[in-house]
C-alpha cells in the first residue's frame, strides 16, 4: 500500500500518515481518521496562519466538523476533504479573532505566541526575533500563497500532495509557489537591519 | 522547484536573509499530549450535536421573546409618545384659541346696544331659567364700565352648564378630542366676536348657551361662563345673576370672580 502523502526526504515526510486514499475510502472510523490525521491538521491549520495558541480549538473544531460528516463524505481524497474543513475553520476562527481583537483590544496574538526555543538566551533572543521576522512577513502575504509557501518550505510537502490538498493542478500549484516566493523576497528585502 | 530554505550557500544576500528566515521555524512537532488533549475535548462535547440539532429551536425562542418585548416596549413607547403628543396639542390648541378671544374681550366693550329686558324676554329660547332669581324692576341696564373685563389671556379651565346644573359638579378630567376642542374654541370665539366686535350680545348669549349646554365639561368653560354673563348683564337679561352664582360656584377663585359679583350686586339692586 503506498502512501499517497508520503514525502521523500522531506524534513515532515515521516510525519505525514501512512494511510492511503485508497485505504481512507474503505475505512472510515473517526477514530483512526483522528489519529492518522490529527497532527497534519495542526500543520495545515498553522500553514493557513492560526497562531500555535489556537491550535487545540482549531483542531477541536474541525474533527467536531469530521465528526459529525463523516457518514456523508463519500470516501475520495480526504485529505482534500480535511483541508478544505480546516481552511474554512481556520478562516471563520481569523474572522471572529478580528472581532475580538476589534472590541477588547490590539494586540499580536500571532506574534505573541512565537515560541522561543534556544541553547542560550541569546540564541533565544536571535531566534525570537528571527521568527518574528518570518511570522511578519508571512502574515503581509496572502492567504493563498502564504499555505502553498508554508506547506512547501517550512513543512515540507511536495507540489503534488499541496495541489492534491488543495484540489487544484500541480502546475497552479507550481505557480503559486513561483509568486509567494517572488512576494516573500520582495517583503524580506524591504526588512531593515533591525527587521522592522 | 529546490526550496529556498535548503539553499545555504546563496550569493544574493536578500535570498540568504530569506532562507535564513525560514529555516528559523521548523516543521510542527508531532505532539501526542495534545493530541490526547483534543481527544479528550472532543469526547466532553459529544452531545454537543444534540445542543447543534436544537439551535433552530432555540433561535426560534429567542426570535419571538425578542418581538414579544419589542412589541411590548413599541406600544408603550407609542402610548407615552401620543399621550405627550396630545397633551402638547391640547395646550397649543388652547393658547392659540386663548389669543383672539383675549384680543376682543380687551376691546371696548359697546355701551348702549344691548336690548331691554322685556325684548329679550321675548326672544328669549333658554329653558329653565328661573324668574324669580331677577328682580327686573331693579334692571336698568349695566353698564360695562362697571362690569370689570376679564384681562388678559383667557385661562384653560374646566367647567360644565346644563341649564340648570348642580352646582357641585366639578370637571371631568377626561381629554376631548382634538376636534371638540376646536368647535368649543369655534363657539366661544363666535361669542367673543359676537359681543365685542359685533355688539350683538343676544347672539353672544345665544352662541355661550349652545356652548354650555353641548359641553358642559368643555375646556373653556370658564371664559364662557364670564361672557355669559357680561352679555346678560348687556342685555339686561335677569339670569345675569344667576350665571354670577354659577360661575361663583364652579369657580370660587376664578379670574372673573369680580365680575360676576358685580353682576350679582347689579341684579341685587
Amino acid at each position: 500500500m503506498v502512501p499517497q502523502l508520503l514525502s521523500k526526504g522531506l524534513p515532515g515526510a515521516s510525519l505525514v500518515p501512512r494511510m492511503s486514499i485508497e485505504e481512507s475510502r474503505i475505512s472510515l472510523d473517526f477514530s483512526e481518521v483522528y489519529t492518522s490525521w490529527f497532527h497534519e491538521v495542526s500543520r495545515w491549520s498553522r500553514a493557513l496562519g492560526c497562531a500555535e495558541a489556537e491550535m487545540d480549538d482549531i483542531a477541536q473544531e474541525v474533527f467536531l466538523i469530521v465528526r459529525r460528516k463523516l457518514d456523508e463524505f463519500d470516501g475520495a481524497n480526504l485529505p482534500g476533504w480535511l483541508y478544505r474543513i480546516t481552511s474554512r475553520v481556520v478562516a471563520n476562527h481569523r474572522r471572529s479573532a478580528w472581532f475580538r481583537n476589534l472590541l477588547l483590544r490590539n494586540r499580536d496574538e500571532e506574534l505573541e505566541a512565537v515560541v522561543y526555543v534556544g541553547t542560550s538566551p541569546a540564541d533565544s533572543l536571535e531566534e525570537k526575533q528571527r521568527r518574528e521576522q518570518l511570522y511578519r512577513v508571512l502574515k503581509s502575504m496572502g492567504p493563498k500563497q502564504r499555505a502553498s509557501l508554508v506547506l512547501f518550505e517550512i513543512e515540507g510537502y511536495s507540489g503534488e500532495e499541496i495541489a492534491r490538498l488543495e484540489g487544484v493542478s500541480v502546475a497552479t500549484i507550481w505557480t503559486r509557489l513561483h509568486k509567494a516566493r517572488k512576494q516573500f523576497l520582495a517583503r524580506v528585502s524591504q526588512l531593515g537591519e533591525d527587521g522592522v | 522547484m529546490e526550496r529556498l530554505r535548503d539553499q545555504v550557500h546563496e550569493a544574493d544576500p536578500t535570498r540568504a536573509r530569506a532562507a535564513d528566515l525560514l529555516r528559523s521555524e521548523r516543521p510542527l512537532p508531532r505532539s501526542r499530549e495534545r493530541e490526547a488533549r483534543v481527544r479528550a475535548h472532543l469526547d466532553d462535547t459529544r452531545d454537543r450535536r444534540a445542543i447543534l440539532m436544537l439551535r433552530p429551536a432555540v433561535a426560534l425562542c429567542t426570535i419571538l421573546l425578542a418581538g414579544v418585548a419589542s412589541a411590548l416596549v413599541g406600544r408603550a413607547v407609542y402610548e407615552r409618545v401620543t399621550a405627550s403628543a396630545t397633551s402638547a396639542e391640547k395646550t397649543h390648541l388652547h393658547s392659540a384659541h386663548r389669543e383672539s378671544p383675549a384680543r376682543i374681550l380687551e376691546a371696548p366693550p359697546a355701551p348702549s346696544l344691548a336690548p331691554t329686558p322685556e325684548q329679550y324676554r321675548h326672544g328669549a329660547t333658554h329653558r329653565s331659567f328661573s324668574r324669580t332669581e331677577w328682580h327686573e324692576e331693579s334692571h336698568a341696564l349695566p353698564s360695562l364700565d362697571a362690569l370689570p373685563t376679564p384681562s388678559g389671556a383667557l385661562p384653560a379651565p374646566e367647567a360644565a352648564l346644563t341649564v340648570p346644573m348642580p352646582p357641585t359638579e366639578k370637571p371631568t378630567a377626561t381629554a376631548p378630542p382634538a376636534h371638540t376642542d376646536e368647535l368649543e374654541a369655534e363657539l366661544v370665539l363666535r361669542a367673543a366676536k359676537a359681543l365685542r366686535q359685533d355688539h350683538h350680545p343676544a347672539q353672544a348669549l345665544s352662541a355661550l348657551e349652545n356652548y354650555l349646554q353641548h359641553y358642559p365639561n368643555g375646556a373653556l368653560g370658564e371664559e364662557a361662563w364670564a361672557l355669559a354673563i357680561e352679555s346678560a348683564v348687556q342685555l339686561g337679561d335677569p339670569r345675569a345673576s344667576y350665571f354670577a352664582n354659577q360661575y361663583l360656584v364652579r369657580f370660587p377663585s376664578g379670574r372673573y370672580v369680580q365680575a360676576a359679583k358685580n353682576a350679582q350686586t347689579l341684579s341685587a339692586h
